[in-house]
């Protein structure tokens, strides 16, 4: 407590004359196709996207995950509820092959898709197992990052959250993009068609 | 000079040298790249900075609101006024909960303090986890970037490191089957820690939240699997609101790597059940840096290390070369700050070229803070005496126009003259692998005069 008051009166003692906090200007959007510059920028953080319509989901995850050594939905018919010593213990969940997760929204501007511990059973889930995929809704999507923003004001998502981008990265050798380097080694998301075009 | 005796050491390795100044230029055009894909840029950086200028002047508002919600999501606060406080607070958090093996993902403020040395001395087992801080510590080596911590090293020297010290196959320096090797070797050890700890890139003081950035995942993975997660932070990390991590998410990864965002951008407000996070709030010295005029928008910095990137010294000396926690423009405004006669020579390793001050990503004057530096160093006389005679000889010759026309003309003689052995010897550091310039056939006095002279002949009035 001491340390702490020391501090803080240090600080109150150096700081500056008070100045106002500046507005976030409302920059102009892009608002049209958010969700090809959705891909295309999933696709530059070394993701992939795929537009399926809900009824085909399974055929689809089958069909770009063929035969998984071991799969986890956390969600949907198929889903399988975490026990209470891998919730206790989530290095118990190390091993799994893909993890099939629900995505709250995406981010057009730079392919980043929100997570929170509503979709989380666990939170290593999403970067423990090799393979991750994500399903979200395609009118789940905003422009950029304020958006994103005030998207989330709203929304209570527990005590953890995450906007991810692609699969784990490093370029830490000599500037050599690898993928992998300790989370997923891929990641795609399913973007399940909701809009009759 | 130090900085310079130190990139002479550097600059012996001429491959290396290419090799670095190029892997960083290339990291500085992705910037450019991602960056001039946003057409308000300027005005985020103006917000940015505006943002934070705000933050600064009230500062102790918003620690303690922090603390507050912080405190209210179930997060430990601790405060640390000395790198010693911050080390001995971790060690007690990690001996309390019993833990013997730590995951550390980058922190630049525990490199600050020292933190791992200190651990390791007490028994505890701590393993950096990003890639290239794994390297360097394998290695021994601080790191010598922000952000690539290990961008001196060659793929090569990664390669027989790694055989060395892990045991991978002898020559192999393949980058993905090295970093394939380090994925293994670390995860088994981030299933073993019982405790991790991690970096804060913002703390927000309206939720009592804060985020951590990795393209790696190695913050969450070590975050998510141990018991107890240690977040240290300094007192500058703070943002008033969320909605302002809209603006800085947007520029961190563009400015730092070229890449739209983070791969992983981790937001933390509540332990998961069963564990603990705890936050350990440092000072060392960035109150009193506070209250320096002149230096405080130094606090505004992100540590994205696009001012490293740019600058033509840090990319051809090195980062080891600046002996200090923080390399390049952004270290050698803050390194002077802790200790002014250890680092008197940094803000000399600059051009003053401007660089730096234009792709801070929060518009701190970099360059001139370096030059502000300078001033003082030299009125702390912390200047060698070899610059300091020099200096004041000059301040001489050129303060009178006839002994500037004397030591002018005294130069191209000697230039002319003298030897070369004599000309290049040591006492002419402005000869050290450079030629010195062609003397003029005609000073520009003389030339002046002759011109005169010509044009009066030929009838031109002035």
């Amino acid at each position: 407590m001491e340390t702490r008051n020391r501090i803080l009166s240090r600080v109150s003692r150096n700081k500056p004359e008070a100045v106002p906090c500046p507005a976030i200007p409302d920059f102009a959007k892009q608002e049209s196709d958010l969700l090809h510059r959705f891909s295309e920028n999933l696709e530059m953080a070394g993701g992939s996207s795929f537009l399926v319509d809900e009824n085909s989901l399974e055929e689809k995850i089958n069909e770009v995950f063929a035969s998984p050594e071991s799969a986890l939905w956390a969600f949907g018919p198929n889903d399988r509820e975490l026990s209470v010593e891998e919730l206790q213990s989530p290095s118990l969940l190390d091993g799994i092959d893909l993890v099939i997760l629900n995505g709250k929204f995406m981010v057009a501007e730079n392919g980043a898709v929100w997570l929170d511990e509503t979709v989380l059973p666990a939170r290593a889930l999403m970067c423990l197992a090799e393979r991750v995929a994500i399903v979200v809704s395609d009118d789940e999507i905003v422009a950029d990052m304020h958006e994103a923003y005030s998207k989330l004001s709203g929304m209570d998502g527990g005590g953890f959250g995450l906007f991810l981008s692609g699969p784990s990265k490093t370029a830490d050798i000599e500037q050599s993009l690898v993928l992998g380097a300790h989370g997923a080694k891929t990641l795609s998301i399913f973007v399940i068609k909701t809009k009759s075009k | 000079m130090l900085h310079a005796k130190n990139a002479g050491e550097f600059l012996k390795n001429e491959k290396a040298v290419d090799s670095h100044d190029k892997a960083l230029w290339f990291v500085r055009a992705k910037r450019d790249k991602a960056v001039n894909k946003l057409p308000e840029w300027e005005s985020l950086r103006e917000t940015a900075s505006g943002i934070k200028a705000h933050t600064l002047s009230r500062l102790d508002e918003y620690l303690e609101e922090f603390e507050r919600k912080a405190t209210e999501n179930g997060i430990k606060v601790h405060w640390a006024e000395t790198a010693e406080d911050h080390n001995h607070l971790v060690r007690q958090i990690l001996e309390t909960h019993n833990v013997r093996k730590v995951v550390k993902s980058k922190s630049m403020l525990t490199e600050e303090c020292g933190l791992n040395p200190f651990l390791e001395a007490s028994g505890i087992d701590v393993v950096d986890t990003d890639l290239g801080e794994r390297i360097v510590q394998l290695a021994h080596e601080p790191p010598s970037h922000i952000v690539l911590p290990a961008i001196h090293k060659t793929k090569e020297q990664v390669g027989e490191l790694f055989w060395e010290k892990m045991g991978t196959e002898a020559g192999n320096n393949d980058p993905s089957y090295l970093t394939g090797e380090a994925r293994k070797d670390l995860r088994r050890k981030f299933l073993e820690a019982d405790g991790a700890i991690t970096g804060v890139n913002f703390a927000i003081a309206e939720t009592g939240e804060f985020v951590v950035c990795t393209n790696e995942g190695n913050a969450d993975m070590g975050a998510h699997l141990a018991k107890v997660h240690v977040a240290c932070m300094g007192i500058e990390k703070i943002l008033p609101k969320r909605e302002h991590l809209g603006v800085f998410l947007r520029m961190l990864a563009r400015n730092a790597t070229g890449q739209a965002v983070t791969t992983y951008s981790s937001h933390f407000s509540k332990p998961r059940k069963g564990a603990e996070i705890h936050i350990v709030i440092v000072d060392n010295g960035r109150s009193k840096q506070l209250g320096r005029e002149d230096f405080r928008a130094s606090l505004k910095c992100i540590r994205c290390g696009a001012c490293l990137n740019t600058c033509p010294v840090y990319r051809r000396s090195g980062g080891h070369s600046y002996g200090s926690v923080i390399p390049g423009p952004i270290g050698a405004i803050l390194s002077p700050g802790i200790d002014l006669k250890k680092h008197a020579s940094l803000p000399y390793a600059s051009t003053l070229c401007g660089s730096c001050s234009d792709v801070c990503p929060v518009k701190i004057d970099i360059h001139t803070q370096l030059y502000k530096w300078r001033q003082i160093v030299a009125k702390e006389k912390y200047l060698p005496a070899s610059k300091r005679m020099m200096m004041g000889g000059m301040s001489k010759i050129m303060a009178s126009p006839k002994a500037f026309e004397m030591a002018g003309k005294a130069g191209a003689w000697a230039l002319k003259v003298v030897p070369r052995g004599i000309v290049y010897g040591p006492w002419n550091p402005w000869g050290k692998e450079r030629e010195m310039p062609e003397v003029p056939k005609q000073t520009f006095g003389e030339w002046y005069k002759e011109y005169e002279q010509q044009e009066s002949e030929n009838g031109n009035a002035k």
